[in-house]
Parts: structure tokens; sequence; C-alpha cells
């Protein structure tokens, strides 16, 4: 019984050691280039957690990709059917970084991306104040997104992604 | 020796106890991603929707500049037939674009917004001035061969085409360059 109570309360205090972060408010920004304008859309219907012991970190991020929202109402369902929103729902983010680096300003860590049902390694920098903020440039066609043209002029195949995420315990 | 053991074990397994953060821990389900019927024919119609928008861009735009070459032949239009037919190709791509525009499927619960809002109010002017120059022009043509005189409505035909190729334009431009 001793040894029974021994061997988890040692369990528990280890598992204690890893913490725990859910995203409390966050903010997913693209930026969209074209030869006649640029166009920003976002999402704030982000959900993500972090859990990290005392070597290392792991998240994951998601955002429904059918929730990014510009100034118009047209080009968005446009966004949605290139997306293929009904395929592939959901952008994510996922990664590990050494728990050491939430201690620093600033830091670059790699991520994997999937977005269009295509997952690639991006590094993302990230930039810590009072919340976190991250940075990438998506590549369209990387992820097999056919990039979509006005007056026969495509947008520019690298979209920068910005992102404000507030963690919270 | 062996409490040493089982404990050091616990220890190393606890370690890895931290398991990998999924989508389920975001609270999204099979459901989020999962493929549906009703899923799937969404997409097709925003597929069909997009493939007509499409047309609708590139047969505009061609429409815009057949308008404004007609607008420019107007001071013609009694003399020869450039004019006129000019106006007829333009009044068969115009409707043509606006056919795609109308036929184009648009999924429920979509308010318009920014603007797009803009360019389908412009067509409100643009419209009725499409309808109207054409049979204006045709009367104020068969007006001067026949050497009668006009009335003041159909006098009217150059300021109606011009009204309909300025709000045309600016309809365009609302799709092009965001203001």
């Amino acid at each position: 019984m001793k040894n029974l109570i021994l061997i988890l309360v040692l369990f528990s205090s280890t598992s204690l050691l890893a913490k725990d972060f859910k995203l409390a408010s966050a903010k997913a920004i693209y930026t969209v280039k074209h030869l006649m304008k640029t166009v920003k859309g976002r999402s704030e219907e982000l959900k993500g957690k972090m859990v990290c012991d005392q070597k290392e970190c792991e998240f994951l991020i998601a955002v429904p990709a059918k929730s990014f929202v510009s100034s118009d109402s047209n080009r968005d369902l446009n966004m949605q059917t290139i997306l293929d929103v009904a395929r592939f729902p959901l952008v994510t983010a996922k990664g590990k970084f050494p728990a050491t680096e939430l201690e620093k300003s600033d830091w670059t860590l790699k991520s994997l991306i999937s977005i269009h049902g295509v997952e690639k390694e991006y590094l993302v920098k990230i930039k810590k104040s009072q919340m976190m903020e991250a940075h990438f440039n998506l590549k369209l066609e990387d992820h097999k997104i056919e990039r979509p043209s006005l007056l026969t002029f495509k947008i520019e195949n690298e979209v920068p992604m910005d992102f404000e995420i507030h963690w919270a315990e | 020796m062996k409490l040493f053991w089982t404990c050091l074990l616990v220890v190393m397994f606890s370690q890895f106890a931290v398991a990998e953060v999924s989508l389920q821990d975001l609270g999204l389900g099979d459901d989020a991603v999962k493929e549906t019927p009703q899923k799937i024919e969404f997409q097709n119609t925003m597929k069909e929707r997009q493939r007509k928008l499409k047309r609708h861009e590139v047969l505009g735009l061609a429409t815009l500049g057949l308008m404004a070459a007609t607008v420019m032949t107007g001071d013609q239009g009694a003399e020869g037939n450039t004019h006129m037919y000019l106006g007829m190709a333009t009044g068969a791509m115009y409707f043509t674009t606006a056919y795609y525009s109308l036929t184009a499927p648009k999924p429920m619960g979509v308010i318009d917004r920014g603007n797009i809002k803009w360019h389908k109010a412009l067509a409100w002017v643009h419209f009725p001035a499409m309808v109207l120059a054409p049979i204006l022009g045709y009367m104020y043509k068969q007006n001067e061969e026949h050497h009668r005189k006009s009335s003041s409505l159909v006098e009217q035909h150059p300021t109606v085409a011009q009204i309909g190729f300025g709000a045309f334009a600016l309809s365009a431009a609302l799709m092009t360059i965001e203001f």
C-alpha cells in the first residue's frame, strides 16, 4: 500500500510539472497582395493548446478556414472555394520547441502548417511582449492552392500571416 | 531495490505522459473535419459560382471596352452604322455578362458586405440605362433618317448612355481597386 501511494505521488508530482496553456484570445491575419490592391482578412476563431514540461513545449493551434473575414463578402466566398473548405475545413499549426525559449523575447520555431490538406514546415518568427506575436510567409503553391487572379494578374504566391496570441494557464 | 526500479520507471514513464496535443483537446471532434454530403454539395455550389463569376468578370471587362467605343463613336451615330453595330455588340455582351452574374448560385445566409454591395447596387442604374439607351438610339436614328424632329426624351439618348457607361465603369472599378 505504501509503495502504491509512493508511486502515485511520484507519478502525479512529475505530471504536475507539465503546464497546460489554452488560447485565451487570438487573431490570425492574412495579407494578400495583388498588382491592383492589398487586402487583409482576419479570424478570431482560433483554438489552441500548449503543453509544456520542464524540457519542451508542444502546441497545436487550429482555425476554421471559413472564419476568415475580409472587407468584401464576395472575396471571402472566393477564398472559401479556393481553400476547398468542405474538404479541408481547418488550418492548423503545430510544433515543439524548447521550454527555455519561452523566456526569450524573440525566437524562431519550426512549425508544421496544414492548409488545403497539405502540411509543410515553416520557420515562424515569434515576438513576445504582453502577448505572443507570430509571423511567417505562407506559400500558396506549396499547398497546392490555385492563386486567384483579377484582370488576368494572379495574386502573389507569398501570403504574410500574422498571429496575435494570448495564452492562459 | 525493486521499489527503486519501479519508481524510476514511473518517473521515466511520466515524462512521456504528456500526450501529443490533438484536435480533440481543442474541442474539435470528427464533426469539424468530416466530409458530409451537405459540405460536398456546398463546395460544388461554390465552384459553380466561381466559374460563372469568372466569366462574368471577363465578359464584363470586354463589355466595358465595347461600351467605351460605342460612347466615343456617338457623334457619328446619325451618319454611319458603326455606332449602331457597336451598340448592338455592347448590348449582347452586357446581357450575357448579366446572365452569368444573375445565375451564379449564392450560398444561403450570406449577406453582402463591402464593395460587392455597391457593385450590385449600381446595376439598378446601368441596367435601366442599358435597356433604355438602345431604344432611344433606334428612335433617334429613325427620326434622323426620316427628317423628323425627335422628342426631348429621345434626345436624351446620349445622356442615358453616358450615365449607363459611368455606372458600369464605376461598378467594374469597385471590384478591381480597393477603396
